[in-house]
């Protein structure tokens, strides 16, 4: 135990992760960090934080009241927005749309996939009960002139209707160039506030003013769908963490990569989607920039996905204009994509009679067959216990008896007669395809967007990648692999490294080639600067702490994608015209390659977005000192594995992870046992320990 | 099962390198060229080959390059071998005639890719370039008399060495189109997709070696070829025809109906297509081997390649096509012009391929392939090119792609079909939204919905189409030409289900659009008020001036399954919902409702039995059931052509099961009226009608033809051998 006294002033940090299976928390205290997991419940989700609070405070000896009395800061990631997105269960919306334009939502910009089976082309799924579409005589135009009035008394026949035959809960005003010209949803808004005033509306230009009227009406639709139960969420954690004895700050943390306060969450619940992913790629920025690293990979493997993303130069790729199944949305989100690769996805046969494995997932029910839930089919658990790296006496720290027995029958089963492999044979093959789909996908999110592997650090975290860590980063010839501390609970570790963040975007339309034309981005930019610094400071946050960063999208006339550059922290003037054209030329050319400009084609700026960035404070984290002994003392046992790559039995150590001090240095193969994950370091490969107590494998 | 006695983890994990070897290709592409063709639109297609050649894998957009891609690499292997072929080396086609090039707009690179110095195959990427000159725009001169007024025409030609485009052909090239260095760019491009094709194959095989390479593309080509044999094996054997009409009302006159036909003989595992036409005609809507080729995998690809099995060369083995003699509209030679070949004969030699296929799948006895048939695609859509000055005082090039991807999807067999499915073989293509038109071209748009009743009635519906209007708000002027390919005859149903609408477009002049807004109202579709104008459906050249609203309107899908047999309540919801109209759906659908959401069950069941009665004439004798397939209305087995919904016996195995049903024939514009549904009334003969077949015992819908008053009856599936002997 520290003998540090206590202060006065609250000193933990709390972050919660509430996942899909489980709520994570991670505490920060007293200079060290403790878990806590629960189950997540969807009846009230709260309960399982609280749960999950409990038990990480009882790692420190207090309770969970007295460990929120101590608690300075508590961030929340919720998967509450996203689920009610996905499962398409949120509010009754109503809209009111410019007439004649009401389909926008069904053909949300175009249904079709890649896909070739036309099976697989689906409708849009509404998320918009059809009669509650009601068209409004009103238009604006390209320039924000109006060219027909808004008739209020048509408004609120028509938010009557809605609200009283319909029976909507919530209403998002979608008009077009409402983004150059928001007065006609504006007033609209009012209007409908007139009969209801307690009616949830969105204004879609109040989320994303910027062109394209499907992904504005989108974004606006959505937000207003997942109001309801955002509030649910939020009003009952609020009231049980404070009546918990929680005094200090409570944040949400957004998908965009960082807090957000209460209230400001009920008006934009939206951007609480995809906040999960997004915790683990802010803890992987600072563990890089810690580590003094620019260039990181990060993936993160589960019971059945595996994510992965990219950092370059410590800047987290955000991605801009979200896809989310078949809905184009204007979220800004970091960019983190998903596959069908996890400790439970199956392992099968194609009918070209090719193994495959995933992206079907056995989940927690049956669950992989060593489970001995009634599982029969082969999961890639199942292959990693009868390869021997899980030990069926110790998984999940003892909790769950494994039995190998099982699983090798069920991969005899479906593999062994039909292509004459042992038990091991089969399992290496599923072990070996899980890899290079992981591979792949890590493949896409860099060589995709024009990096090359080889130049970056895999950061991989997580309960099950740190085992298959070493043979990802093989297949892309990328040299060092760190496993972070506290592993499985990252992402929610990652939220305590997060400020506070707010970003708008404004749709400007400056033609680069008539500079005299700036004196309307000026207006927009000091407006959107001066709101957003003000935003912020009503979030607690002093000037000082407070910076803004501002970037501009453009591109050249007849286009439809932009590119974003940085802007200058200062107004505009008619020079800088050419000096963005430049710019953006320099951009262009190094995205899409040299001699790819469209010569003699003016751009425009069609964009204006500030990001504003309130600094929060971190929890410190002592360093471990350096105290390295022989790697002989850190074997705690052999135990027989089958390897991989080497495609044969062999005893290996098994390391113990408490023994494993920084400056340690262990050579492959070898198996590291920590307490919520297990390493493989696989022959040719070298394992040591950083001050941090991060694993760092190179090869 | 014996067991494989090769590393198959290894052979699959080749498999998908190679795939992403193709994925590369085209972010290669995407990079370098900037082109909104490629960003936005993802008109362009990547792949790799052998030396054979064959496909190892293929990048798929547009789905027909892969019968540009084989054929234009086919031609340049044979000019190859008789010289020194060298890593560096290029070929630019776009030659339909003699290159295997859907229309002049689509240039392929082709490259050949060595390992140590050794020839190893060839390397392919395609785009839709910005211009290739001549009197059309982009490619597509629907005013063209020849293919020489369709602008500059590659045959392989042989312009790049060292990985350089040489320095004349440019000159050359910048001197013949519109926007020189673009498409100069665009050309460059598809080197560097070449040459990051040459780089990876070499990773990927200093990663497998040389000789495990060779073994696992042929591993996987006979993967490939082996599961799509068992499809085929799983048809049975025969002959299926089908036959339909390309459409051009372009020149002076006169409005023409080109027919062609497509027999196909499934023989075992192996599927030969037989296309035959009518003579050339002196417009750009004449095909040639490419498009032939590439439409017909197209069509089959949609149904017939699902689940595990990856594009490549095995799945052409059990497949031959056949065009017959040069000189007709499927095998057209110089000087015919072919500039939209891959988009109206093209088209329908896809909708053809689906149709035949789909007869022999409806006849298997595999479940999984009887659940894969599905109604017609539109196919065709209303394009217009325009250029004029814009609000920003440059100029404006016009050209809404948002008509093709409006197109509906025809009905599946699990769900209604898609709506704004697009062309079948355009994969993943995307609408621009109005406020990006509005934003760059002088045009405000008065509506853009979708359009009741235009997918095919059917016990799983059409998709719907989209009908957009804009009018010219911000010039004084446009113009350009504009060409439709699927106005009179449109896409026909399956099992029962009814035809989609067709497209179409016209002009709305001196409207009041300017008049409305002076006065502060909205210019709805209700409100708008003008001249209309009849067009023909090719335009070389329409003026559309200020206040002038250009409507254009995309057909749907077509329907599958007897649309009696569609639930009242998916009907009601679809009243609602505003995709069909009250009228529409009591007079097809028998569906009437009781108040504004409700079905009413006693009127419905009435009406019903009438339209039952209509259709045979008399009271049925039985009840008619939903058929044990959705969508198969007709089984052939035990001697005889039954009806699925009672059994009723229809005709001899041998012979034609229309011939034992109940035909209500009348002219498709005439039938449509009663329907509300948009189709393109011929004045002038022959005309198109629609032939409504039923069961006489218990009235069920068997099967819906569209066909023009002159042809005889469509026949039905014959045993193998009889056809063959004939």
């Amino acid at each position: 135990m520290s003998t540090q006294t206590q202060e006065t002033a609250p000193q933990a940090f709390i972050g919660v992760d509430v996942g899909g299976t489980h709520t994570d928390v991670s505490v920060v205290f007293e200079g060290r960090v403790e878990r806590g997991k629960a189950l997540t419940t969807y009846d009230d989700f709260s309960r399982g934080v609280l749960e999950a609070v409990e038990v990480a405070s009882a790692n420190y000896g207090l309770s969970m009241e007295e460990m929120l009395a101590n608690t300075r800061l508590f961030i929340n990631g919720t998967t509450v927005v996203t689920n009610a997105i996905t499962q398409l269960r949120g509010s009754r919306v109503g809209v009111l749309v410019t007439s004649g334009f009401k389909d926008a939502f069904r053909l949300a910009g175009g249904p079709r996939t890649t896909e070739i089976d036309d099976h697989l082309q689906l409708n849009v799924p509404d998320l918009i009960d059809r009669r509650a579409l009601a068209e409004i005589d009103e238009r604006v135009d390209w320039s924000g002139t109006v060219l027909v009035p808004l008739d209020k008394e048509q408004v609120q026949a028509e938010a009557r209707r809605l609200v009283e035959e319909v029976g909507v809960d919530a209403l998002a005003v979608c008009f077009l160039w409402s983004h150059a010209n928001g007065e006609h949803e504006l007033a609209a808004e009012a209007a409908i506030k007139e009969i209801y005033p307690d009616m949830f509306v969105t204004p879609s230009h109040r989320v994303f003013p910027v062109e394209g009227e499907t992904r504005r009406w989108t974004t606006a639709v959505l937000n207003s769908f997942v109001q309801d139960r955002a509030d649910v969420y939020l009003t009952s954690l609020n009231e049980k963490l404070r009546s918990s004895g929680l005094e200090g700050g409570l944040a949400f943390f957004q998908g965009l990569g960082g807090g957000i306060s209460l209230d400001k969450a009920r008006q934009y619940p939206l951007g609480l989607l995809g906040s999960g992913p997004a915790g683990g790629a802010i803890g992987a920025n600072e563990l890089a920039k810690r580590m003094g690293k620019k260039r990181v990979l990060l993936g993160d493997m589960g019971g059945t996905s595996f994510d992965t993303g990219i950092i370059v130069d410590n800047e987290i790729h955000i991605d801009k204009n979200l896809e989310l199944g078949p809905f184009m949305t204007g979220v800004n989100l970091v960019d983190v994509i998903s596959v069908g690769a996890g400790g439970g996805s199956i392992g099968w046969v194609s009918e070209r009679g090719v193994p495959q494995v995933g992206p079907h997932s056995a989940g927690s029910t049956p669950g992989p067959a060593a489970l001995g839930r009634g599982g029969e089919e082969p999961t890639v658990t199942d292959a990693m216990v009868t390869l021997g790296f899980i030990d069926p006496d110790n998984y999940l720290a003892g909790r769950v008896q494994l039995k190998p027995e099982l699983s090798k029958g069920a991969l005899d089963a479906r593999f062994g007669e039909r292509f004459g492999w042992s038990t091991d044979e089969a399992a290496a093959a599923m072990h070996d395809l899980v890899v290079v789909n992981m591979a792949n996908a890590v493949r896409e999110v860099s060589v995709g967007k024009g990096h090359d592997p080889r130049d970056f650090l895999f950061l991989a975290y997580g309960g099950t990648l740190p085992l298959f860590a070493s043979q990802i980063a093989e297949r892309l010839n990328i040299s060092t692999i760190v496993i972070p501390r506290n592993s499985s609970v990252f992402c929610a570790l990652g939220l305590l490294s997060s400020d506070y963040v707010m970003r708008f975007d404004q749709g400007v339309g400056w033609d680069l080639s008539k500079p005299e034309g700036v004196g309307k981005v000026n207006e927009a930019a000091d407006q959107m600067v001066e709101d957003a610094i003000a935003q912020m400071e009503s979030e607690g946050f002093p000037r000082d702490q407070i910076t803004v960063q501002r970037t501009g999208d453009l591109r050249f006339q007849g286009q439809t994608y932009e590119l974003t550059v940085p802007m200058p922290e200062r107004p505009l003037t008619e020079d800088d015209a050419t000096a963005l054209f430049d710019a953006f030329l320099a951009q262009y050319e190094q995205t899409y390659g040299k001699g790819t400009a469209w010569e003699g084609v003016p751009a425009s700026l069609i964009n204006y977005s500030v990001t504003v960035t309130g600094a929060q404070e971190r929890p410190e984290l002592s360093k471990a000192s350096k105290n390295g002994g022989p790697a002989a003392n850190l074997v705690r046992e052999t135990r027989e594995v089958f390897l991989p790559g080497e495609r044969r039995r062999e005893q290996v150590p098994i390391i113990d992870d408490s023994s494993f001090t920084v400056g340690a240095r262990v050579e492959g193969p070898a198996i590291i046992d920590a307490s919520d994950t297990t390493i493989y370091v696989p022959p040719g490969t070298t394992a040591e320990r950083d001050e941090y107590m991060n694993y760092v494998l190179t090869r | 099962m014996s067991t494989p006695d090769y590393d198959v983890i290894a052979a699959e994990v080749h498999r998908k390198a190679l795939q992403n070897l193709t994925d590369e290709m085209a972010i290669t592409l995407v990079r370098t060229s900037g082109s909104p063709i490629v960003t936005e639109s993802k008109d362009f297609s990547t792949c790799l080959m052998d030396t054979t050649p064959e496909h190892l894998g293929f990048s798929s957009y547009v789905l027909f390059h892969v019968g540009s891609s084989l054929i234009g690499t086919q031609v340049i292997a044979e000019l190859a071998a008789q010289g020194d072929l060298k890593p560096g080396d290029g070929w630019i086609v776009n030659d339909p005639h003699t290159g295997g090039a859907m229309h002049q707009g689509d240039v392929s690179i082709i490259m050949p890719t060595f390992y140590d110095g050794e020839h190893l195959g060839w390397s392919f990427a395609n785009m839709h370039v910005l211009d290739v000159g001549g009197v059309g725009i982009s490619g597509y001169a629907p005013g063209a008399h020849d293919v020489y007024q369709e602008g500059m025409r590659f045959p392989p030609i042989q312009i790049i060495r060292e990985g350089k485009i040489d320095s004349q052909w440019e000159a050359y090239i910048a001197a013949n189109v519109r926007a020189p260095g673009a498409v100069l760019n665009d050309i460059r491009s598809m080197v560097a997709a070449n040459n990051t094709a040459s780089k990876k194959l070499a990773q990927i095989i200093d990663e497998f070696g040389l000789e495990n390479h060779r073994k696992y593309c042929e591993i996987n080509k006979d993967l490939s070829e082996q599961v799509l044999r068992e499809r085929i094996a799983k048809l049975p054997d025969g002959v299926y025809e089908a036959v339909d009409w390309n459409e051009f009302d372009g020149h002076e006159g006169p409005d023409r109906l080109l027919e062609l036909r497509l027999r196909l003989e499934v023989d075992g595992t192996d599927l030969r297509f037989f296309y035959t036409g009518v003579p050339q005609i002196d417009a750009f809507v004449n095909s040639t081997m490419g498009p032939m080729f590439g439409q017909a995998m197209t069509g089959l690809m949609t149904v017939l390649v699902y689940g595990d099995l990856p594009v490549n060369g095995g799945l052409w083995r059990p497949i031959s096509v056949d065009i017959g003699e040069p000189g007709t509209i499927v095998n057209s030679r110089p000087p015919a012009p072919v500039s939209n070949a891959h988009s109206e004969v093209g088209m329908r030699a896809c909708k053809l391929a689906k149709d035949v296929l789909c007869q022999a799948m409806a006849l298997s006895e595999d479940p999984v392939l009887r659940g894969r048939i599905s109604g017609q695609h539109q196919d065709g859509f209303p394009g217009n090119a325009l250029f004029g000055i814009n609000q920003h005082n440059g100029v404006s090039v016009v050209f809404y792609p948002d008509n093709a991807i409006g197109s509906g999807g025809g009905a599946q067999t699990i769900h209604d079909g898609q709506d704004a499915y697009g062309l079948t073989c355009t994969t993943g293509g995307g609408i621009p939204d109005i406020e990006n038109h509005e934003g760059a071209d002088p045009v405000l748009f008065l509506w853009r919905k979708l359009l009741p009743n235009s997918g095919g009635p059917g016990q799983n519906r059409g998709g719907q189409s989209l009908e957009q209007a804009y009018a010219i708000h911000y010039s004084d002027g446009m113009a350009g030409p504009c060409f439709n390919a699927c106005a009179q005859v449109p896409p026909h149903g399956v099992g029962g289900g009814y035809p989609g609408s067709g497209g179409g477009f016209y002009p709305v002049r001196e409207s009041n659009v300017g008049e409305l807004i002076g006065k502060g109202v909205l210019p709805t579709i209700d409100r708008l008020d003008g001249r209309r104008e009849d067009v023909r459906s090719k335009l070389t050249h329409i003026v559309l001036g200020r206040g002038d609203v250009f409507v254009g309107t995309s057909g749907g899908g077509a329907g599958l399954g007897d649309p009696l047999l569609r639930e009242p309540a998916r009907v009601a919801a679809d009243i609602v919902a505003g995709y069909v109209t009250p009228k529409h759906a009591q007079a097809i659908y028998g569906v009437i409702l009781d108040g504004e959401s409700l079905v009413d069950e006693a009127a419905t069941t009435a009406e019903r039995a009438a339209i039952r009665a209509w259709r045979i004439g008399r009271t049925p004798t039985k009840e008619a059931q939903s058929p044990p397939t959705i969508g198969v209305s007709v089984a052939r087995d035990a001697g005889s052509w039954s009806c699925t919904s009672c059994d009723e016996t229809l005709d001899d195995a041998e012979g034609n099961w229309r011939s034992g049903a109940v035909c209500q024939e009348r002219p498709i514009a005439e039938r449509y009226d009663e329907l509300e549904m948009v189709v393109r009334d011929r004045k002038e003969s022959p005309r198109v009608h629609v032939r409504e077949y039923f069961c006489p015992s218990c009235a069920a819908s068997l099967g819906v033809d569209v066909a023009t008053d002159e042809l005889e009856t469509l026949p039905s599936a014959q045993a193998l051998k009889v056809a063959v002997l004939s």
